[in-house]
């Protein structure tokens, strides 16, 4: 039996390299020499994103990189593991703003600190979050949503499955006093199911996630969440154009390498992600999932996830947000 | 519907041809390597394949990814059958009757009902697909947490044929279990309940750990701490490897039972295959003529107790088709990939897919038939392999077992604390079988717990706090009448001096 098993994981080993075909010969030249892993907070869209970079990375090194999730306490054990692991250059952390702004106002203790625990490489991605009601929810713009909610205090209610969604949310009540009951659920997509059944009155959710239903006419959106306009749906107004002013969210994803990891490697790493980020298969993969590349030098993702920090820190203590 | 038909048929122009059927095989002998281990599931395969799908056609690709998801379903029962490790949940119920047949040299029978009760349940699940899907697809979306939570109900109202001969035995199990579900974060108000302050804890322990703590790793303990004075080179008796006349009766129906559960279950978005699997084998414990059969009475294994729940599994797979073709929302981690998948071609699941890409949908479609055929072809030469196996000397054989356990949950996360997690779970339920309690209901108390607990809050959630909502809404309501008739109608009956087989 071991020895049948053994033989069929050798075959799935086999089939896979085979299918892969970019196991590259070792190189004596310099960072990297040897496969690198890119260890995913998250399965689902950490996890497909960083596959799509990791591709065009060992493409440009000729070295296989190798994608791992850990997922896990809202990214806090891959975070952790990448934060203790050698500072060699050879595991990148594929975080978000659940490890790198979030958390650190979520969990009362954490076991690393995403400042001095880590040096960023560059950001990844900057996902869209897209305001949807059903059909019959009688709302056509943010404006009117919001004069309804405040006509029926509480009656409307809104669905999120992680911290990103349901904070983009609660920043719109804070920002415009608007009034909704809170359902969570444990994943976006089961809250996403009852949106789209009628049971939920209104969502904020990754555009990626809900793009087929608004096509479809299942769902209507109202606005997205960024600073421009989504070139998919040229007509829905961003939230400030939707009279929502200072309203900015996303959720984004970035690379980082534990402290102490070598000026030039971390400089190497850089290049290596931004360029990745340029090549039209990313780029494809990112705008199918409702995001844009978001390519940063080491120091502006590092000022970037404090500022981020900060607003999620703001929203958090005024919902009363807690981890989920 | 001629539409439909010409539809199909070009689509099985496409999947027959050569190139897609080597693909279509490769899918379903990975899927099946890979459910045949335990912490490794379809959508870790499909994820690792996913560069492939820069090489190959699309239909090709996605024809090999479905062979891996039905393999994998698939060969989670031999596992369950032979060693008494389910692979995943919904091969949790197999374990109880089949492994108990293995044990008593009837393993061939159980992997043969298994695989030809998924051929079955396969098929027909894929013709009603074919026909109903974007119907199915409206029925499913109806089942909100309301509808949900009173399927909860209905299936903690049966829970009792799996409690075995002590109800107060039995219950303190599935106590143990509700307890061990109730471990991680509360994601209504983010509260991490009995983690210890550890990190490992905050997402909840993983079903496949505790399920191979309890099973597999407890009863190899167990036989090396017990039995092993009673022979240390003993074999398990071997019987027939194929299926008697008499299998073949008692199967069918509970075939054709598992499929009519299992379908449904799976165009339900989110709705996982563990409860219909556990409905179907508490259907087959109720219904069957040979009560003394099921392990839960001490008997020797009964046969429709893996018919069942082995067809309602595969339809549950076959019928998860339908939320993720037509709504395009990734309600599972295999889900996710697929969709994936689907969009490295620039191809949106969703409502517009059946629309937009015909022939990829019908092409797909067709291969989940011939997916099926090549799962049977693949599977039953293989029974007489398998069922060999266990006439490797018993000392070996643990060993293995806890070899192969080992490996399963340490892929999971590649976690030490998962290990020994395991191994502590183990050594829990070497005492609970030392001192008789079973250990089933551990496993169904953990699984419909966390389930019922976030669909009773959502329910409410959304209802705004009304309890009536459960009565209000037709299909919820309707599943609670049937509750009650479940729960007092055999009262009822035996007060008018009628006897059921539960009697007996």
């Amino acid at each position: 039996m071991k020895i049948a098993l053994i033989g069929k994981m050798a075959a799935l080993a086999a089939v896979q390299v085979m299918l892969l075909g970019q196991v590259g010969t070792a190189m004596a030249q310099a960072y990297p020499s040897k496969p690198q892993r890119l260890i995913a907070m998250g399965v689902g869209f950490p996890e497909t994103t960083a596959r799509a970079l990791g591709n065009e990375i060992s493409e440009m090194t000729k070295q296989a990189v190798i994608v791992e999730p850990r997922p896990g306490a809202n990214g806090i054990l891959a975070a952790e593991y990448v934060a203790k692991s050698a500072p060699d250059g050879y595991t990148i952390l594929i975080g978000t703003n659940s490890t790198h702004a979030a958390n650190q106002t979520l969990y009362k203790t954490l076991p690393y600190d995403y400042v001095k625990d880590f040096i960023p490489v560059s950001g990844v991605s900057q996902g869209v979050i897209l305001a949807v009601v059903p059909p019959q929810v009688a709302a056509n713009s943010i404006a009117e949503l919001t004069a309804l909610s405040k006509k029926t205090p509480g009656k409307l209610t809104f669905g999120h499955g992680s911290s990103s969604s349901q904070a983009a949310v609660e920043y719109y009540k804070l920002l415009t006093g608007a009034s909704f009951t809170n359902v969570p659920y444990k994943t976006v997509p089961q809250a996403t199911v009852d949106l789209v059944a009628g049971r939920l009155d209104f969502m904020m959710v990754n555009l990626g996630v809900i793009m087929p239903m608004v096509k479809a006419g299942k769902v209507r959106a109202l606005a997205v969440s960024g600073r421009q306009r989504w070139p998919l749906l040229p007509d829905v107004p961003t939230m400030q154009e939707a009279g929502v002013a200072n309203y900015e969210w996303s959720f984004w994803l970035g690379a980082w390498l534990p402290a102490g990891t070598a000026k030039d490697v971390v400089t190497r790493a850089n290049q290596l992600v931004v360029a990745a980020l340029d090549r039209p298969k990313v780029k494809e993969y990112l705008l199918n999932s409702g995001s844009i590349p978001f390519p940063t030098t080491s120091d502006e993702l590092m000022k970037y996830q404090i500022s981020e920090y900060e607003k999620w820190r703001k929203v958090i203590l005024a919902a009363g947000i807690q981890a989920d | 519907m001629m539409d439909t038909l010409g539809f199909l048929l070009h689509g099985f122009e496409v999947a027959l041809q050569p190139v897609n059927l080597m693909w279509a095989f490769i899918g379903c002998l990975l899927g099946t390597a890979i459910g045949v281990l335990p912490g490794i599931g379809p959508a870790l395969t499909v994820a690792m394949l996913l560069p492939v799908t820069a090489k190959v056609e699309p239909t090709s690709a996605l024809i090999m990814f479905c062979g891996v998801y039905y393999g994998a379903m698939f060969g989670g029962s031999t596992t369950s059958i032979l060693m008494n490790t389910p692979g995943e949940s919904a091969s949790m119920m197999t374990t109880l009757e089949g492994n108990r047949m293995a044990k008593n040299g009837r393993a061939g029978p159980a992997l043969a009902t298994a695989a030809i009760g998924s051929f079955v349940a396969g098929t027909i699940a894929t013709v009603l697909l074919t026909l109903f899907a974007p119907l199915v697809a409206d029925f499913g979306l109806k089942f909100g947490p309301a509808e949900f939570f009173s399927l909860m109900v209905l299936a903690f109202v049966t829970v009792s044929a799996v409690l075995g001969a002590s109800m107060l035995r039995g219950m303190t199990s599935l106590a143990v279990g509700l307890a061990i579900g109730l471990v991680g974060m509360d994601n209504i108000s983010g509260v991490a309940r009995y983690t210890l302050g550890v990190p490992e804890f905050v997402d909840g322990i993983e079903f496949v750990l505790v399920a191979v703590g309890l099973f597999a790793v407890s009863e190899s303990l167990y036989t090396v701490l017990y039995q092993s004075g009673e022979g240390d080179s003993s074999v398990n008796r071997m019987g027939s490897t194929w299926m008697s006349a008499e299998d073949w009766k008692r199967s069918w129906p509970a075939w054709l039972r598992g499929t009519a559960i299992g379908f449904p279950f799976g165009s339900v978005p989110a709705g996982g295959a563990e409860i219909p699997t556990f409905l179907s084998y508490t259907t087959e414990r109720k219904l069957t003529r040979h009560p003394k059969d099921f392990s839960t009475e001490g008997g020797p294994g009964a046969i429709e107790g893996v018919a069942g729940p082995e067809a309602a599994n595969n339809a549950t797979a076959t019928g998860a088709m339908v939320p993720l073709l037509t709504l395009g929302i990734p309600t599972s981690a295999t889900a996710a990939i697929l969709i994936a998948a689907f969009q490295n071609y620039n191809l949106q699941p969703g409502p517009m897919l059946f629309l937009d890409n015909a022939p990829l949908v019908w092409g797909l479609i067709a291969s989940l038939y011939i997916g099926n055929v090549m799962l049977l072809i693949l599977n039953l030469p293989l029974v007489g392999v398998w069922a060999r196996l266990l006439s490797v000397p018993k000392p070996q054989l643990y060993a293995g077992i806890l070899v192969f356990a080992t490996i399963g949950v340490f892929s999971m996360r590649q976690s030490w604390f998962d290990l020994l997690l395991m191994y502590v779970i183990g050594v829990a339920g070497v005492i609970m079988r030392r001192f008789d309690f079973p250990v089933a209901p551990v496993i169904i108390g953990m699984i419909l717990g966390p389930m019922s607990e976030k669909q009773l809050r959502n329910a409410l959630a959304i209802a705004q706090g009304d309890w009536l909502v459960f009565f209000k809404q037709p299909i919820a309501a309707t599943i609670m009448g049937l509750t009650f008739l479940v729960l007092f109608v055999p009262i009822f009956l035996r007060r008018r001096g009628v006897r059921l087989s539960e009697d007996d």
